[in-house]
């Protein structure tokens, strides 16, 4: 919850107050501290953060102000619910936010040498997080100009047994959201039985079995999109082939909660959706879209742990529900685990979570001695019609396409037409023609070649468009089509009939 | 060194050592069939010694199947079906290789934040150096990326971008976008005495649920797919245990077609053949069309594999995608796997 300041407080600062009670972003935290970050194309984000002994890092109202946009809440928190850890000799499991928990004596003390071109995060009087701004991979290309995405990056580590867990959520200048979590440290648990089937013999440590192992991520996203929280919707998309072996989408609107699993083969994802309006396609509904596509391993064990059955959760909102599993040790009035939250209650109307997992399965190799290298597992939570358009173009210089004029055009109906449009770029832009206005059977190609046979006649306005992906010019020409010839399936063969009868009479003659 | 096969391409030596002494070198090329294609890769651990890892890596198929319609459009194939983007300064920020006046590759170094951390020790900070170069299609444009870890990982990539594709269809302009890449090994500078093994951990609810290490070798060309409640992954080692494993954590999604047989697999397994170089569209005369040709049963033994391994993204058309395509990725991994007897790292910590 917001901590509101009165009017009353409100002296020297009232204009910047103002401006900010406006647009509705948080100023303080209730707890925690603020992270506010613009980028250069005007992207920002504003996010509350804390470290807590079980969960360690906690975001909570996370605002993302699209360029030229406006604020709005995208999540009121967001963390991890369960660190699961399975043994493939299934003799031990851990389940690190319950059991041990990753904050307080679990959380690692960060210095400069951890964050060197950042800033540590301080949560009572630790130097608890590290926040950075990084560049990655491509947001857009073109074939002159290209932008690589900017996000800022929050993490935090913590030491559980011999594994450093590094908690990290990056969020980017086109409103991504990126959860990760890096697994380092060393390799926890072995064997002295060297022939179990259960892990790997390294180099150089004849005597030893290192266990392989699974690490089960859970994220608990309270989802709270715009300016309701009960307004939200979860759906679920597929791809099916139907009938005509087209690829065709295929959605759900979730109305109860729900416990979901991936389908590779139909590329199901999870949309949560801002109040959409009723019969809405989910693709023109603003909200943002969970994709798997980093599921490549998935532990299921659903006779000791149903839940692990599930990929993807929807719950209603229940501050009782905290942990993936083992609820019980802190909440003993509560249930136990994620899929036992779900219990048919309705979603409509109601403010929603989703708990979302993936999964890392690990085989020890002679390079994890004695230190591991950081194995990155996470997920995107990406925008969609967030945005106006291509949010990396906002701020970008550029010079219009430049169309060249084009006469006026006249031809005959059923002539074939094979003619080029021209326009040129001072950046070097790729650039792709649209237009409006042709006559029936004629079409215009990205590359400005129009083509095709026209089936009517009369006089057409056609207006010629060219864009660099950036910036439209337009030019309107006149385009005339006589009646002239018809099509080869009317005229062209009318007169047929006639000469086999006339050919037909004359040899009847003969006879 | 680079063997005399690079040496006779036209290509750019490109050689990076980090500041751990790690060391990455290989010779890179941009092509009318692959786009960018890398090859002679070597790398060189801390304390070790430059070794061959692959002979050839390059993109071997991408495909569009536009939701609404029947075919599929293949972006690499005959000459000119693909172009080269010469790259400038304002589209590669790092350094620039021209091979010609369109044919140019960038390499740009990268921090790898994290690359280790243990407790209160100090996070061991590193780098990857990333490879690429960009090819268009109509209006679809994408970057072929290749980014070389100083820990001796290797991750493929394709970011598709570009204006988008013309919609006529009533499927909302949706697409099925699949990635495939080719990846000769030469593990230690001979592919021949390499071989492919698939691992599996089955789950056994009988037994405690407890999964069980199994480790089959692949003997003859095949096609594999990805088993995620299994953790399936695929090594490839020498004579001496050294290798690399190709782990699919990143495969989320598996392509679907009902026209293209090898495509609905997301591994693919031949015995090295000069002349198939392309997943499907194979242009090379004398030679088969695609995959479905290429796997024909014959043993791998004393063969260098060739492993294709392709992924799967869908084009889900949005507000932020108008008027430019925001990158759709994909990327995968090969670790190294007994290449070195512990972390490459340890005496650096």
């Amino acid at each position: 919850m917001l901590k509101q300041l009165s009017l009353l407080s409100c002296l020297m600062l009232c204009s910047w107050f103002n401006l900010a009670q406006a647009q509705n972003v948080a100023l303080e935290c209730q707890s925690g501290e603020l992270i506010t970050q613009e980028f250069e194309n005007g992207a920002q984000w504003n996010i509350c953060w804390e470290s807590r002994i079980r969960e360690n890092l906690i975001l909570s109202d996370i605002y993302y102000t699209p360029p030229e946009g406006e604020p709005s809440l995208v999540l009121s928190e967001a963390r991890l619910s369960q660190l699961h850890v399975a043994y493939d000799d299934s003799d031990v499991t851990y389940n690190d936010i319950t059991q041990f928990g990753l904050g307080g004596g679990y959380l690692v003390d960060l210095t400069t040498e951890d964050c060197p071109i950042g800033e540590l995060l301080i949560s009572q009087t630790r130097p608890a997080a590290c926040k950075w701004l990084a560049t990655g991979e491509d947001n857009f290309r073109m074939r002159n100009r290209a932008s690589s995405a900017h996000s800022l990056n929050l993490f935090s580590v913590s030491q559980v047994g011999a594994y450093a867990y590094i908690i990290s959520w990056l969020f980017y200048d086109d409103g991504v959201i990126e959860p990760q979590i890096g697994a380092s440290g060393a390799l926890q648990r072995s064997s002295a039985v060297l022939t179990l089937p259960f892990g790997r013999v390294l180099q150089g440590d004849a005597d030893t079995l290192w266990l392989s192992h699974t690490h089960n991520y859970y994220w608990h996203l309270d989802f709270d999109l715009g300016e309701s929280a009960t307004d939200d919707v979860v759906a679920e998309s597929r791809f099916e082939f139907d009938e005509n072996g087209i690829r065709q989408q295929q959605s759900t609107l979730l109305t109860t909660e729900a416990a979901l699993q991936i389908d590779p083969q139909s590329a199901t994802a999870w949309h949560i959706l801002d109040n959409p309006a009723a019969g809405e396609s989910i693709n023109r509904s603003r909200g943002y879209i969970i994709e798997p596509t980093r599921y490549g391993h998935r532990l299921v064990r659903e006779e000791t742990e149903p839940y692990t059955e599930f990929d993807f959760f929807v719950t209603v909102a229940n501050d009782c529900e905290r942990f993936a599993s083992q609820n019980a040790r802190f909440n003993p009035d509560c249930k136990n685990h994620v899929l036992e939250y779900v219990d048919d209650e309705s979603l409509v109307g109601q403010d929603l979570v989703v708990w979302h997992r993936v999964s890392f399965h690990h085989v020890p190799r002679s390079e994890d001695q004695r230190h591991m290298h950081t194995h990155w597992d996470g997920f995107l939570i990406e925008p969609t019609n967030i945005h106006v358009s291509s949010p990396a173009l906002n701020g970008l210089p550029n010079q219009a396409p430049q169309l060249d004029a084009i006469s006026t055009q006249s031809h005959r109906r059923g002539d074939s037409i094979d003619w080029h449009t021209h326009a040129s770029d001072a950046d070097n832009d790729q650039l792709a023609f649209s237009a409006t206005g042709l006559p029936n059977g004629i079409l215009l190609s990205s590359d400005g070649t129009f083509s095709g046979t026209a089936t009517e006649y009369g006089d057409f306005t056609v207006v010629v468009s060219v864009s660099d992906g950036i910036d439209v010019s337009e030019r309107t020409f006149d385009w005339n089509i006589t009646p002239g010839k018809r099509s080869s399936g009317a005229l062209g063969y009318s007169w047929v009939p006639l000469v086999l009868l006339l050919v037909s009479r004359r040899r009847g003659r003969d006879c | 060194m680079l063997s005399p096969h690079a040496a006779a391409q036209e290509c750019t030596e490109i050689n990076h050592t980090f500041a751990s002494g790690a060391n990455w070198q290989l010779c890179a090329n941009v092509n009318s069939e692959h786009g960018l294609s890398l090859t002679d890769l070597h790398y060189f651990a801390p304390g070790d010694s430059s070794r061959q890892v692959l002979e050839a890596l390059h993109p071997a198929q991408i495909i569009m199947m536009h939701h609404g319609k029947s075919n599929v459009d293949m972006l690499l194939g005959k000459p000119g079906l693909h172009k080269p983007v010469a790259l400038n300064n304002k589209t590669c920020e790092g350094t620039l290789h021209t091979i010609s006046d369109t044919h140019t590759v960038c390499s740009i170094v990268r921090p790898l934040p994290l690359l280790a951390k243990y407790s209160s020790r100090r996070a061991l900070q590193g780098e990857a150096i990333d490879v690429f170069a960009v090819s268009e299609h109509e209006s679809l444009i994408w970057r072929s990326n290749v980014r070389l870890s100083e820990d001796g990982r290797i991750i493929p990539s394709i970011s598709l971008s570009g204006l988008r594709p013309s919609i006529t269809t009533s499927t909302d302009g949706s697409a099925t976008l699949q990635t495939s890449w080719r990846m000769a090994f030469a593990l230690n500078g001979d592919g021949s005495n390499d071989r492919v093994e698939q691992f599996d951990f089955p789950l056994n609810r009988n037994a405690g649920n407890r999964r069980a290490m199994e480790i089959k070798a692949i003997n003859t060309e095949s096609f594999a797919s990805v088993q995620r409640d299994d953790f399936r992954g695929w090594r490839v080692l020498d004579e001496d245990g050294d290798g690399y494993y190709l782990d699919p954590q990143n495969s989320g999604y598996q392509m679907v077609s009902s026209t293209l047989n090898w495509a609905k697999f997301d591994l693919a397994i031949t015995a090295y053949n000069a002349c198939e170089q392309l997943a499907d569209n194979n242009q090379a005369d004398a030679c088969d069309n695609n995959l479905d040709a290429f796997i024909s049963g014959e043993s791998l033994e004393g063969r260098a594999p060739v492993l294709w391994y392709s992924q799967s993204r869908i084009f889900r058309p949005r507000t932020e995608d108008n008027p430019v395509m925001s990158s759709l990725h994909t990327s995968f991994e090969l670790l190294p796997f007994e290449w070195t007897a512990s972390s490459p790292f340890e005496a650096l910590e």
